[in-house]
C-alpha cells in the first residue's frame, strides 16, 4: 500500500514539473513574440483575422495609385482625374492591364521622345518616383521575382495609346524609366480602357462643365519650341485657358488627439495593443515615451513624431523580396494608422534599395482631396534633423526594421476657397532660379514646424534634383 | 505831362515787345513735345502703330512669344497667345487684320495687357486666315513708339478650319486604309 502511494506521489510531481515547464516555455515564447503565454494556443485555435493574400491585396489597393492620372485629347486638353471621379477606377484598372502587358513584352527603342509624346492623345500616368520593376510587378499581382521587365530600371511615367483601328491595329505603351523611353506594342484591348471607352471619357470630360476645372495644358504646349529661359520637364501641367481658378479646402492639422496627452498607458494600448505587457516603459528627455523590449524600441515624442527600431541582430536572407517588404511596411503603417490617424490618405513617394538589396526603404506622404501635403518640418532637435516626408519605413521580407513617422491628424475645414492657379501667376524669377531644371509644378499643402495649425494651398516648384521652392497661391478677388 | 505819359507807355510797349520771345519759350518747348508724341517722325502712338499695315517685323527684344511659333492651323474658334518678358513694365497689344478696313484692329476690348513675367492671352478667331499682329512696348512710352527701338512688332497667321474638314480628313484616312486592306487583306 505504502509503495503504491509513493509511486502516485512521483507521478504527481512529474506531472506538476511537466506543467510548470510548459508554462515556463509559454512565458518565454510569449516574451519573444510580444504576447501572452497563451498566444501560441490562440494561434493554433483562433483563425487569423486577415490572410497574407488579403493583406497584400489591401496594400496594393490602398498604397498603389499614380500621383497623376491624365486623359489627353491631343488637342491642348489634358484632364487630371482624381480618385473621386466616376471614371477613375476604370481608367486606373485598365491602365494596370496595359502596364502588365508591357512588362511582359519585349521593348522596342522608341523613336519618339517624351517631349513629343506628352502633347499627344492618350492616357498618361505619373508615379512621381521611378518605381522598381520588381515592386511594380508585385503591385500588379505578377509575382515580384518573375523574369520580365527587360531593360527597365524602373517605371516613372507611362503613356498609353489604345488602338484606334485607323493608324494602329494594336495598343501602344510607352514607359519612361527616368531617362529612356521604351515602346511596347501590346494586345490588351481592356474593357475598362479600350479606344471606345477612352473616346467616351474624352467626350464626357470635354462636354461636362464640372471637368472644366480639371483641364490643363502641359508646359510643352505653352512653349513648343523651347524658348522659355529655364529648362523643364515637358509634361508639367499648367493652367493657361479659362477658367484660371480652382477650388481648394483649407486644412487644419494637429497631433492626433490620442497621442497628445502623452499618457504612456494609452500610448501603449494604441501602439502596442496586446503586446504592451512585454515592453518596458520609460520616460526620456523632453517627455519622450519609450517602449522597449529585447527586440524593438518605440519612441514617441511630444511633437507627434514616432520612431521605431528593430534592434535584434538577425541576419538578412540572401535574396530579399521587395513585394514582401512592401507588404510588411503596409501592415505596420496600417496597424498604427488605423489606431491613430484613420482618416489620412497615404501615398508612396519613394523607394530606396539599401545595402545591396538587403532591405528596402519606402517613403510615404499624406494626400488630402487629391492634393499632396509636403512636409518641411524641423524636429525638436532643430533644423539639423529636418523631416521632408511623413513616413520613412525600412523593411525586409520578414519584418519592419525601422520607421520614422510624423503623425498628424489632417482635417478639411469648411467650404472650398477659390484660388488663381493660372500659369502666368507664377513668379518667373523663381522658375529661372530653379536648377538644374524645373521638374514639377503643383499645388500642395506645406506642413511646417511653425505654430500655424491651418494650411492654405501653395505653389510648389520642384527641381529635377528634388529641391522645392514654395510660393504663395493667391485667392481670387472676393474670396 | 502828356509827353511824359506817352514816353512811359512807349517804354513799357518796347519792353513788352522785346520780352515776348522770353514769354513764348515755355509754350514752344511744349509744342515741340506735342509734336514728338503725336505721330511725328520720331515716334508713333500705339493706335497708329497697331493700325498700320506697313510696319515691318522686328526682333523679339522686349517679350518672347512662345506660342504661336509660326503660321498655324486650328479647328478652334479661339487661340491662346503665350510668352514671357524679363523686363519690367512691359505691355503687349494684339491685333488682327481687318480686310474691309484694310488695317489692323484690336482683337478685343481687352487686348492690351501687362506681360512682365509669364503671360498668356486667349483671343477670339474667325473662320479662315487670322493675320495677327503682336506689339510689345514699355508702358510708359505708349505714345512714342519706334519699331525696333522701343516697340517690338511680330506677325503670325492662324488659320481656323471648319470641323467638317477634320471629318473629311478622317474619312479620307479610313478610305485609304480600307483600300489597302482590300488590296493586301487584313
Amino acid at each position: 500500500m505504502y509503495r503504491i502511494n509513493r509511486e502516485k506521489l512521483k507521478t504527481y510531481i512529474i506531472f506538476i514539473l511537466v506543467l510548470t515547464s510548459l508554462i515556463q516555455v509559454g512565458i518565454l515564447w510569449g516574451y519573444q513574440e510580444h504576447g501572452l503565454p497563451t498566444n501560441f494556443l490562440q494561434a493554433i485555435f483562433k483563425p487569423s483575422e486577415l490572410s497574407q493574400s488579403e493583406i497584400d491585396r489591401m496594400a496594393r489597393e490602398e498604397f498603389f495609385q499614380p500621383y497623376r492620372l491624365v486623359l489627353s485629347s491631343g488637342d491642348l486638353a489634358h484632364w487630371i482625374i482624381g480618385s473621386g471621379d466616376a471614371m477613375y477606377g476604370k481608367v486606373w484598372n485598365g491602365s494596370k492591364e496595359y502596364i502588365k502587358s508591357a512588362i511582359l513584352s519585349k521593348p522596342q527603342v522608341s523613336t519618339e521622345s517624351w517631349d513629343e509624346l506628352v502633347t499627344r492623345k492618350g492616357i498618361f500616368l505619373d508615379f512621381k518616383l521611378n518605381v522598381d520593376v520588381n515592386l511594380m510587378k508585385w503591385l500588379l499581382g505578377m509575382g515580384s521575382s518573375s523574369g520580365s521587365g527587360e531593360g527597365l530600371t524602373g517605371i516613372h511615367k507611362v503613356f498609353i495609346v489604345p488602338r484606334d483601328g485607323i493608324t494602329s491595329s494594336l495598343d501602344t505603351v510607352y514607359i519612361l524609366d527616368g531617362e529612356t523611353v521604351y515602346k511596347y506594342i501590346v494586345n490588351v484591348n481592356s474593357e475598362d480602357l479600350n479606344r471606345e471607352t477612352f473616346e467616351r471619357y474624352l467626350v464626357e470630360l470635354s462636354e461636362d462643365a464640372k471637368y472644366d476645372t480639371k483641364k490643363y495644358w502641359v508646359i510643352k504646349e505653352f512653349d513648343p519650341m523651347g524658348r522659355l529661359s529655364f529648362s523643364y520637364s515637358p509634361d508639367i501641367p499648367c493652367v493657361v485657358e479659362m477658367p484660371l481658378e480652382r477650388h481648394y479646402f483649407t486644412l487644419s492639422y494637429s497631433i492626433p488627439g490620442k497621442m497628445e496627452s502623452m499618457d504612456e498607458n494609452e500610448l501603449a494600448n494604441l501602439i502596442l495593443a496586446n503586446e504592451q505587457y512585454s515592453f518596458d516603459r520609460t520616460i526620456g528627455m523632453d517627455d519622450t515615451v519609450i517602449f522597449k523590449n529585447q527586440n524593438s524600441i518605440y519612441k514617441v515624442y511630444s511633437d507627434g513624431l514616432m520612431e521605431y527600431t528593430y534592434i535584434s541582430s538577425t541576419g538578412h536572407s540572401d535574396k530579399e523580396d521587395i513585394g514582401k517588404a512592401f507588404s510588411n511596411a503596409y501592415g505596420f503603417i496600417s496597424r498604427l494608422g488605423k489606431s491613430l490617424i484613420p482618416k489620412n490618405k497615404i501615398y508612396l513617394t519613394n523607394v530606396n534599395i539599401k545595402g545591396g538589396v538587403s532591405s528596402f526603404e519606402f517613403t510615404f506622404n499624406y494626400m488630402v482631396d487629391n492634393v499632396p501635403v509636403f512636409i518641411e518640418y524641423n524636429t525638436l532637435f532643430g533644423e539639423k534633423d529636418k523631416i521632408n516626408d511623413a513616413i520613412v519605413i525600412e523593411a525586409d521580407s520578414r519584418r519592419v526594421l525601422s520607421c520614422r513617422w510624423l503623425m498628424r491628424d489632417i482635417q478639411k475645414n469648411g467650404k472650398k476657397v477659390k484660388y488663381n492657379v493660372g500659369f502666368n501667376s507664377i513668379d518667373k524669377r523663381v522658375l529661372d532660379k530653379t536648377t538644374p531644371g524645373v521638374g514639377d509644378i503643383s499645388v500642395a499643402y506645406i506642413l511646417t514646424s511653425t505654430g500655424e495649425k491651418e494650411l492654405d494651398p501653395s505653389w510648389v516648384i520642384e527641381s529635377t534634383a528634388g529641391n522645392r521652392n514654395i510660393l504663395p497661391l493667391l485667392r481670387t478677388e472676393g474670396e | 505831362m502828356k509827353r511824359k505819359l506817352c514816353a512811359i507807355l512807349l517804354v513799357v510797349f518796347i519792353f513788352a515787345t522785346f520780352s515776348v520771345s522770353a514769354f513764348a519759350r515755355g509754350p514752344v518747348a511744349n509744342s515741340y513735345h506735342t509734336y514728338r508724341t503725336n505721330g511725328g517722325e520720331n515716334g508713333m502712338k500705339l493706335d497708329d502703330l497697331i493700325k498700320s499695315k506697313d510696319v515691318g517685323e522686328t526682333k523679339q527684344f522686349l517679350a518672347t512669344i512662345t506660342k504661336p511659333v509660326g503660321d498655324e492651323t486650328t479647328f478652334k474658334k479661339s487661340y491662346v497667345v503665350c510668352g514671357y518678358s524679363d523686363l519690367e513694365e512691359i505691355s503687349i497689344a494684339i491685333a488682327v487684320y481687318n480686310a474691309s478696313k484694310e488695317q489692323y484692329v484690336y482683337v478685343s476690348e481687352d487686348s492690351i495687357l501687362d506681360v512682365s513675367g509669364i503671360f498668356s492671352k486667349e483671343i477670339p478667331l474667325h473662320l479662315g486666315a487670322n493675320k495677327l499682329k503682336i506689339v510689345a512696348f514699355p508702358k510708359s512710352e505708349i505714345n512714342n513708339l519706334k519699331p525696333g527701338v522701343n516697340a517690338q512688332v511680330t506677325y503670325f497667321t492662324v488659320t481656323v478650319l471648319k470641323e467638317s474638314v477634320k471629318d473629311k480628313i478622317i474619312q479620307g484616312v479610313l478610305k485609304v486604309k480600307d483600300s489597302i486592306n482590300s488590296l493586301f487583306g487584313n
